[in-house]
C-alpha cells in the first residue's frame, strides 16, 4: 500500500495517474465554477477570478505548509497565530525605521523560530503535535497582543504594502507569489530525496527510521517549512490590510487543513500532493467568492462551505477507493 | 462512473443556490462588522426595510469582525458592480485598503456607526458620540443634586468612547461640586465588573458611575449591589440596547441610559446611499442625537 501510495504521488509520471489522482476533486472545481457562473455571469470575469486568487492565496500558501505537516502523519494549528504574528513582526520593524528588507528578513526567520519550537517540541518531548499546536497557538496568539496592547498597527512601508496592491505584467504580485511558491514546494516534495523521504516517514514511520531516515530531523525541517509558509501569509495578509491585526488569520489553520484534505492529502500521512492541495484551496476561495456573488447571506455560506467539503472529499475519496 | 452523480448532486446544489439567489448587481453593498450584537441586527433590519420600501436592491455581507473578510466583501461588491457601498469597518486604521479598492473603481463610499481614518468617504452617518456624553453628564448632575463623587469605566483605544467621555466631563465642569474621583479600563464585562469593584473598594464615598457602554455599566450595578451601597450609588450606562433599558426599567441603582438609535442610523445610510446614487450632494457627517432614557 506505502509503496503504491508513493509512487502516486509523483504527477508527472501520465496524465493517465493525474486524472485518477485529482480527477474526482478537479471536476468538483469545474462544477462549482459552472454553477457561479451560469447564476452570475460576473463569476467567470478575469477580474473575479484575479480576485479569488488574490483572496485564497494567504489560504494557499499556509495550506502549502500544512500538507508537508500531513503528509508526515501530524497537525499544526498554530498555523492562523503565526500568520498574525509574522504581521505583527514586520509591523513592529518597519515602526523602528529599520526599512523593508530587514523587517522582511526577520518576518520570515520568526517564521522559522515558531515552526521550529512546534517541531522540537513534538520531536523531542515526544508529544503529540496536535496538543502542543493548541498549547503554541494560545501562546503564539497571546505574543501578538504584546507590542500594541490587542489594538493593530498600521504599516506604512510602501514597498510592504506594494505586495498586496501592486500588480506585475498585469497579474498581481500576490498571485506571482503563490505561483512561485507552489512551484518550489512540488518541486521539494516531488523530485527530491527530503520529498520522498516525507513520504515514506509519513506513510510507515518504522520502516523510515530502520532504512537510517532521522525521523526527529525530518519532523522539525517540516514544522519549519509549515512555519515559513504560515509568516510569507502573515506578510501577505498584513501587506493587504495595510495594518497587522491581532485577530488576523484566526481560524485559518482550518481552513488550510480543508486545503490540504479536500486536494487528498490523508490525515493518516504519506498520501499527497500540493496539486492537490492548490486545487483544495482554490475550491474553498471558489466557494466564499461565488457564494458572496450569489448574495447568499452569511450564515448559510457557513452551512454551505461545510456542506461542499463533505461532499468533495466523499467524493474523491469514493473515486479512489473504487479505481485501485 | 461516479460523474453523472457528481452532476446530479451538483444540479441539486446549484438549485439550491439559485433558491437563495437574490437580485444583484446595482444598488447597494453593505458590509457590517457583525451580526452578533444586537445594535448590529437592528441596524441591518432597519437597513434592510428601508431599501425594500424604497425597492432599491441591498446586499448585505458580514465581516465577522475579521478585516481580511471585510476587504474580500468589498472586492466582490466592486466585482459585482454596486453603486454604493456601506461599510461599518472592522478597524477605523485597517479598513482604508478596502475604500481606497471602492474609490479606485469608481465606487462611493459610506461609513455608518465607525468613522474611518486616513481616508475621505462620501458621509459619515453615526451616533453623536459627544453630545451623548454631555447628556450622560446632565442626567449624573441631576440625579446626584449637583454634588458627589463620580467614576468613569472607559476604553481609551477607542475613539467614539473617548467622545463619549470627553462629553461627560464637560457636562459636569458645570457642577464644582461633583468631583471625579476615579477613570479605569474595562472592556468586557468581567473586567469592567472587577474594575468597579476596584474603584469602589478605593472610594468607598462614590455615589455615580458612567460606564463607557451597557456593558460597563450592568457590571458596575452588580459591583454596586454586592457591596451594599444600592443605596448610595447611582449607575449610567452608554448604548441603550434591550437588556440595558429593561435594567434602567427594574434596577433602581441604574437611573439612566443614553440610547443609540441603531435603527434611524440604518434608514439614514439607506437614504442617503440613494441620494448618491441620484447624483444629489450629502453632506460629510450625519451625527445622529442619541437619545436618554431613564425607564418606563
Amino acid at each position: 500500500m506505502t509503496e503504491t501510495t508513493v509512487y502516486k504521488a509523483d504527477p508527472m509520471a501520465t496524465l493517465k495517474t493525474m486524472m485518477r489522482q485529482y480527477g474526482g476533486i478537479f471536476l468538483a472545481l469545474v462544477v462549482l465554477c459552472v454553477i457561479f457562473s451560469l447564476a452570475n455571469p460576473r463569476f467567470m470575469s478575469v477580474a473575479n477570478l484575479m480576485n479569488i486568487l488574490q483572496q485564497v492565496a494567504v489560504i494557499a500558501i499556509a495550506a502549502f505548509g500544512m500538507t508537508w505537516v500531513i503528509l508526515l502523519g501530524e497537525i499544526d494549528l498554530s498555523v492562523g497565530s503565526i500568520i498574525a504574528v509574522a504581521g505583527m513582526v514586520g509591523a513592529q520593524v518597519i515602526g523602528l525605521g529599520w526599512g523593508f528588507v530587514p523587517a522582511l528578513m526577520l518576518t520570515l526567520v520568526s517564521g522559522i523560530l515558531m515552526g521550529a519550537l512546534n517541531g522540537v517540541l513534538t520531536a523531542k518531548l515526544l508529544l503529540p503535535s496536535f496538543i502542543v499546536t493548541v498549547a503554541t497557538m494560545s501562546i503564539f496568539r497571546g505574543m501578538v497582543s504584546l507590542p500594541t496592547n490587542g489594538a493593530p498597527a498600521m504599516i506604512m512601508d510602501p514597498t510592504w504594502t506594494a505586495i498586496g496592491a501592486k500588480s506585475f505584467i498585469g497579474v498581481p504580485i500576490i498571485i506571482w507569489i503563490v505561483i512561485g511558491l507552489f512551484i518550489a514546494n512540488h518541486i521539494l516534495l516531488s523530485k527530491t530525496t527530503f520529498g520522498r523521504k516525507t513520504y515514506l516517514t509519513g506513510g510507515n514511520r518504522e520502516a523510515a527510521l530502520y532504512s537510517g531516515i532521522k525521523v526527529d530531523r525530518m519532523k522539525i525541517l517540516i514544522f519549519m517549512i509549515s512555519g515559513l509558509m504560515a509568516s510569507i501569509s502573515g506578510i501577505l495578509l498584513s501587506s493587504r490590510l495595510y495594518s497587522a491585526q491581532t485577530n488576523a488569520g484566526m481560524s485559518y489553520e482550518l481552513d488550510a487543513i480543508a486545503a490540504a484534505v479536500l486536494g487528498g492529502t490523508s490525515l493518516s500521512g504519506g498520501t499527497g500532493s500540493m496539486i492537490g492541495t492548490l486545487i483544495g484551496a482554490l475550491i474553498i476561495g471558489a466557494l466564499n467568492n461565488g457564494m458572496n456573488m450569489l448574495s447568499v447571506p452569511y450564515f448559510y455560506q457557513l452551512i454551505v462551505k461545510g456542506l461542499v467539503i463533505l461532499l468533495a472529499v466523499w467524493l474523491d475519496v469514493r473515486s479512489k477507493r473504487r479505481k485501485v | 462512473m461516479f460523474i453523472p452523480r457528481v452532476l446530479k448532486c451538483a444540479l441539486i446544489s446549484g438549485a439550491a443556490l439559485f433558491a437563495a439567489t437574490s437580485v444583484w448587481a446595482d444598488g447597494i453593498g453593505a458590509s457590517l462588522l457583525t451580526q452578533q450584537h444586537p445594535f448590529y441586527i437592528e441596524l441591518a433590519n432597519a437597513m434592510k426595510a428601508e431599501a425594500s420600501e424604497k425597492n432599491v436592491p441591498l446586499e448585505i455581507s458580514i465581516a465577522n469582525q475579521d478585516l481580511s473578510k471585510q476587504l474580500a466583501d468589498v472586492e466582490d461588491f466592486i466585482v459585482k458592480g454596486v453603486d454604493v457601498i456601506v461599510i461599518s469597518p472592522v478597524d477605523s486604521q485597517g479598513v482604508l485598503p478596502a475604500i481606497m479598492k471602492a474609490k479606485n473603481a469608481g465606487i462611493k463610499v459610506l461609513t455608518v456607526d465607525v468613522p474611518a481614518k486616513g481616508v475621505d468617504v462620501t458621509s459619515y452617518i453615526g451616533t453623536d458620540n459627544y453630545a451623548g456624553g454631555v447628556k450622560a453628564g446632565k442626567l449624573m448632575a441631576e440625579v446626584l443634586d449637583g454634588k458627589g463623587k463620580v467614576a468613569i469605566i472607559d476604553y481609551p483605544t477607542v475613539q467614539s468612547v473617548v467622545a463619549r467621555v470627553e462629553g461627560f466631563k464637560k457636562a459636569l465642569e458645570a457642577y464644582p461640586d461633583i468631583e471625579i474621583v476615579a477613570q479605569q479600563t474595562g472592556i468586557t464585562r468581567a473586567e469592567a465588573l472587577a474594575v468597579a469593584q476596584n474603584m469602589l473598594q478605593a472610594h468607598p464615598d462614590i455615589t455615580g458611575i458612567f460606564g463607557f457602554g451597557d456593558d460597563a455599566a450592568l457590571a458596575a450595578a452588580v459591583a454596586v449591589k454586592s457591596q451594599g451601597l444600592q443605596d448610595q450609588v447611582k449607575v449610567i450606562g452608554f448604548d441603550g440596547m434591550e437588556e440595558a433599558r429593561n435594567a434602567v426599567d427594574n434596577d433602581p441603582v441604574m437611573v439612566g441610559v443614553i440610547q443609540q438609535f441603531p435603527d434611524q442610523m440604518g434608514k439614514q445610510a439607506v437614504d442617503t446611499a440613494i441620494k448618491v446614487m441620484n447624483g444629489e450632494d450629502v453632506p460629510a457627517e450625519q451625527p445622529i442625537e442619541p437619545g436618554v432614557y431613564t425607564g418606563k
